[in-house]
């Protein structure tokens, strides 16, 4: 391992994913709050199965100030319930009309991560949340319909070897996947019996929960997943699942139609969760929803509706002091408030824990970087001069630019690029942060836009069925409507108002974004293929972004959010204005015309292949500590950063460290 | 768990350190010689803020942490030296040389902090003559202008006592549960005392120092400027935040 650390280990001092916070906690610090939330959550676990538990409170953890240590509290529940909870954690939504649609969307989509809270990716041995959800929901059915007498196993040991079995071992046995199949009538019968009341039918639900989990066609998959989003399905399709005609949702509706129904779908799965084990869902970086009384009034109904009418699921919701009694607060019902906990408080950091800090901090890059800080201890003294506690954030930028000064680097403060460039290789390390995110354009369409005063923006409220927001720019109309899902009849009715559109002012057209891990429009096979490629060249302009600008797109939203929960010296006007700056070429795709022919984006053609993946392990295997330029430099066929992320979470020894200006990837067998 | 050498040894030093009380030991009066594992544990006990070197680089003397109170300590002195001197003033540098006479090295620092605060508090008059500043302390004035004696008096009535620091409790407690948040803006508090940041200021502060209290940043940028006008400047960063520690107890 090379002494001379090539990243500063205290720059670091955001935490942007629970997911990633470090293995080890310091002693003592916040253990109470995370005690109590640990407790909360053994009372979900009280019970035998099936569960019907709630809890009468949202647990409400505030802070002082920002860099106190939210996310990281929120990164150690997670941690220490890894394997008995269905965890999600929920960024701010951006629209109050869509709220709900967005949680929903943020449910699935932390669903489809693995299971094992330290895996950055799902396969076979280390399956996701939603397939372990399901198979615990269906192996509990299953027991229970056994004990029931409903289904008569001729072995002895039948439940003992099925509760054994792992999804690998299910999905390898057709017969028993063929017999479970044609059970399915009795374990929905299971459902009924305990009396657990599911907003969808309950045959729908099993037919779903079965195919995601015990199923490798991926059309099946996707239309499951549609179906769990609130999407439309054809009805061919989803009598091939199992779904019930009643349970299929409209292909045109409008977002309070839509909200109910996703709000439905969050409530079913955490009744389903009493046959298995609770959700925990975490709102955090609530500083956000402050910025407009209508998201702070729908954040407030949100978790008044989560601990009213669901059960077997912990909400936790983190707020800083000021923000919160400012802004949020003011807007919530009495009743909201009601909903939560007395306010857990974080503790700041004492000179001990600080201690313990820098050394577990310094010691992966260096073996004595921690005496090296730690050998003269006056600027420890000053800073605990009059204070017996800090925060951490300030703590470890102390130990940052100390540490700078004893390894002679003589780094300028960071300025809003530094901090941009960060926020951009922040989002491209993670490949879960590349997903499509409609609260990402919502801002940037509606908050950054705004910038240039020649644009006039509407939102468009009135229970609207395609379209959130609209343009008007020297008589030119540009709607924006933020659809992830594929279903040709939602698309053909799309394409059908954005011809109506067009119709009325010549000068308009429809904009919609699509993210690489979205099916295309339109789909192979479609029917109405033909009218909307005609559409495409007219009037219904579909921007695919590829993940180069999805990571400077998405990089500035967290650049945003950062700001606005008060973790970086700007303010949020400041990150605006520079982000429209930044996103000129964006502006200029949406205000442009519609190109004539949609030529794949460069590098989209780029894949994680095997030889990849085995060829990133060999080479930081060897090196065992290098940046990350330098790893792309040594790859026999370059790629980008993109790329070379989503290829590096397939290897689990390789660990990456971000700081402002640099990222380093470390093998740790 | 079995208690080890070295927390024999730190439970030894703490019990010595006890008996000094507000003195304090040297190494020798703590007899650690040359031993590694006394040296081990008093490192340690200086590392977990049990104990404080109240002298600088090279040199020691070591009390308990609650001992660690360099601001009274030179305020008694400084008091203690104004107050002997009769009708004499005394220049800055004289007062200077007479108070660092024997005084642990972090209690030396401390002198122009512990004059404002003398100031601050009504203790001491600041006199310019000329390009010379002297000092009078209140008991010089009472002596030399007794008819001024009673006004002096209640002046001087005004300084912290442990009453006034139960009234304190008292107010911030109140606060605490009302918001039912144990942190709440200085303003607040400053607003339900009635007194002056003059007044709630050093003894904000000088209640983190011990650990009683905890002072917090806060947000700036969203307080309004009542709540910023009642800031603690820590570092060059104003702190609109405090949380009494004992009194979480009670909420």
């Amino acid at each position: 391992m090379s002494e001379t650390p090539i990243i500063n280990p205290f720059e670091d001092d955001i935490i942007s994913e629970p997911r990633q916070v470090e293995n080890q906690a310091i002693s003592g610090l916040n253990k109470k709050n995370l005690d109590r939330l640990l407790s909360k959550f053994e009372r979900l676990q009280a019970d035998a199965l099936p569960r019907k538990i709630k809890l009468p409170h949202a647990q409400f953890i505030i802070s002082p100030q920002a860099g106190y240590g939210k996310s990281h509290l929120i990164g150690r529940l997670f941690q220490i319930i890894s394997g008995k909870a269905t965890l999600v954690y929920v960024r701010p939504f951006e629209n109050a009309a869509t709220c709900w649609k967005s949680i929903l969307l943020k449910t699935v989509q932390e669903l489809k991560f693995p299971d094992d809270v330290k895996s950055e990716c799902s396969y076979e041995d280390r399956p996701s949340q939603l397939e372990v959800f399901a198979h615990g929901v269906i192996i509990a059915l299953i027991t229970e319909a056994v004990k029931n007498g409903d289904i008569r196993p001729k072995s002895k040991n039948f439940i003992k070897n099925l509760q054994n079995s792992t999804i690998k071992d299910l999905k390898n046995n057709n017969r028993f996947l063929k017999t479970l199949y044609q059970l399915i009538r009795k374990l929905v019968h299971q459902i009924n019996r305990k009396g657990i009341r599911l907003s969808a039918s309950p045959i729908s639900w099993i037919h779903v929960l079965f195919r995601c989990v015990y199923t490798n066609n991926i059309e099946l998959r996707d239309s499951c997943e549609a179906w769990l989003l609130g999407s439309s399905l054809d009805s061919d399709i989803a009598s091939r699942i199992g779904i019930q005609k009643r349970d299929i949702p409209s292909f045109d509706m409008g977002d309070r139609e839509a909200g109910e129904i996703c709000k439905h779908r969050i409530l079913d799965f955490c009744e389903l969760a009493g046959f298995f084990r609770p959700f925990v869902f975490s709102f955090d970086q609530t500083e956000n929803y402050g910025k407009d009384k209508t998201l702070a009034t729908a954040l407030g109904s949100v978790i008044q509706v989560l601990v009213d009418e669901s059960c077997n699921q912990m909400t936790v919701i983190t707020a800083n002091h000021t923000p919160w009694n400012e802004r949020i607060k003011t807007h919530w019902e009495e009743a909201s408030l009601n909903r939560l906990s007395p306010p857990m408080e974080l503790e700041g950091l004492t000179r001990t824990q600080g201690l313990e800090l820098i050394k577990y901090r310094s010691s992966p890059f260096s073996k004595n970087g921690h005496e090296v800080l730690t050998k003269n201890q006056d600027w420890l003294e000053e800073i605990f001069k009059v204070r017996t506690e800090v925060g951490v954030r300030y703590f470890l930028q102390k130990c940052s630019k100390q540490w700078d000064m004893i390894m002679g680097e003589n780094s300028p403060s960071p300025d809003i690029d530094t901090y941009y460039l960060s926020s951009i290789e922040n989002v491209r390390t993670r490949s879960k942060n590349m997903l499509f995110d409609p609260n990402t354009f919502y801002w940037l369409v509606h908050e950054v836009g705004p910038v240039n005063p020649d644009f006039c923006i509407e939102k468009i409220e009135t229970d609207c069925k395609y379209f959130s927001l609209l343009w008007k720019t020297g008589g030119r109309e540009i709607y924006f409507g933020l659809e992830s899902g594929s279903h040709w009849k939602r698309w053909q009715a799309l394409q059908r108002k954005s011809e109506a559109i067009q119709k009325s002012n010549k000068n308009s057209k429809t904009v919609f974004f699509r993210t690489p891990e979205l099916r295309e429009i339109p789909g192979k096979g479609w029917q109405t293929a033909p009218e909307l490629l005609i559409a495409k060249q007219s009037h219904l302009h579909i921007i695919s972004l590829n993940r180069q600008q999805l990571a400077k797109i998405y990089g500035a939203y967290y650049l945003y959010l950062k700001a606005a929960e008060g973790n970086l010296p700007l303010s949020t006007r400041d990150v605006i204005h520079f982000v429209y700056e930044k996103l000129m070429w964006f502006w200029e795709m949406v205000t442009g015309p519609i190109p004539s022919s949609h030529t794949q984006m460069q590098n989209d053609n780029e894949k994680v292949t095997p030889e990849l993946v085995k060829e990133i392990r060999l080479i930081v295997e060897t090196h065992r500590f290098m940046g990350i330029d330098e790893l792309i430099s040594r790859l026999s066929v370059p790629v980008s950063k993109e790329i070379l992320h989503e290829a590096r979470i397939w290897v689990p020894q390789i660990k990456i460290f971000e700081s402002s200006t640099n990222t380093v990837v470390q093998w740790q067998s | 768990m079995q208690p080890t050498k070295i927390d024999d040894q730190k439970a030894s030093l703490l019990k010595l350190l006890e008996t000094a009380g507000v003195k304090g030991l040297n190494k020798s009066g703590l007899k650690i010689n040359a031993s590694k594992i006394k040296n081990q544990a008093l490192k340690e006990l200086e590392n977990e803020r049990k104990i404080v070197n109240l002298e600088g680089k090279g040199r020691y003397l070591y009390v308990l942490k609650e001992f660690d109170t360099p601001l009274e300590r030179a305020c008694d002195r400084l008091e203690e030296i104004l107050s002997s001197q009769g009708d004499k003033l005394l220049s800055k540098k004289q007062l200077i040389t007479q108070f660092s006479k024997g005084l642990p090295g972090k209690v030396k620092k401390e002198l122009d902090r512990a004059i404002d605060w003398l100031i601050k508090d009504n203790r001491l008059v600041k006199l310019k003559y000329g390009p010379s500043i002297f000092h009078l302390h209140l008991s010089t004035i009472s002596r030399l202008f007794p008819s001024m004696d009673q006004g002096l008096t209640s002046l001087s009535e005004k300084p912290k006592t442990d009453m006034d620091r139960k009234k304190i409790l008292s107010a911030y407690t109140k606060i605490a549960s009302q918001t039912g948040y144990s942190n709440i803006e200085i303003y607040r508090l400053q607003q339900e005392l009635g007194v002056g940041m003059e007044i709630l200021e050093p003894f904000l502060l000088n209640e983190s120092k011990q650990g009683a209290a905890v002072l917090s940043f806060g947000d700036w940028s969203l307080s309004s400027e009542a709540i910023r006008s009642c800031s603690i400047q820590i570092d060059g960063t104003p702190h609109l935040l405090v949380r009494f520690k004992s009194q979480e107890g009670l909420l």
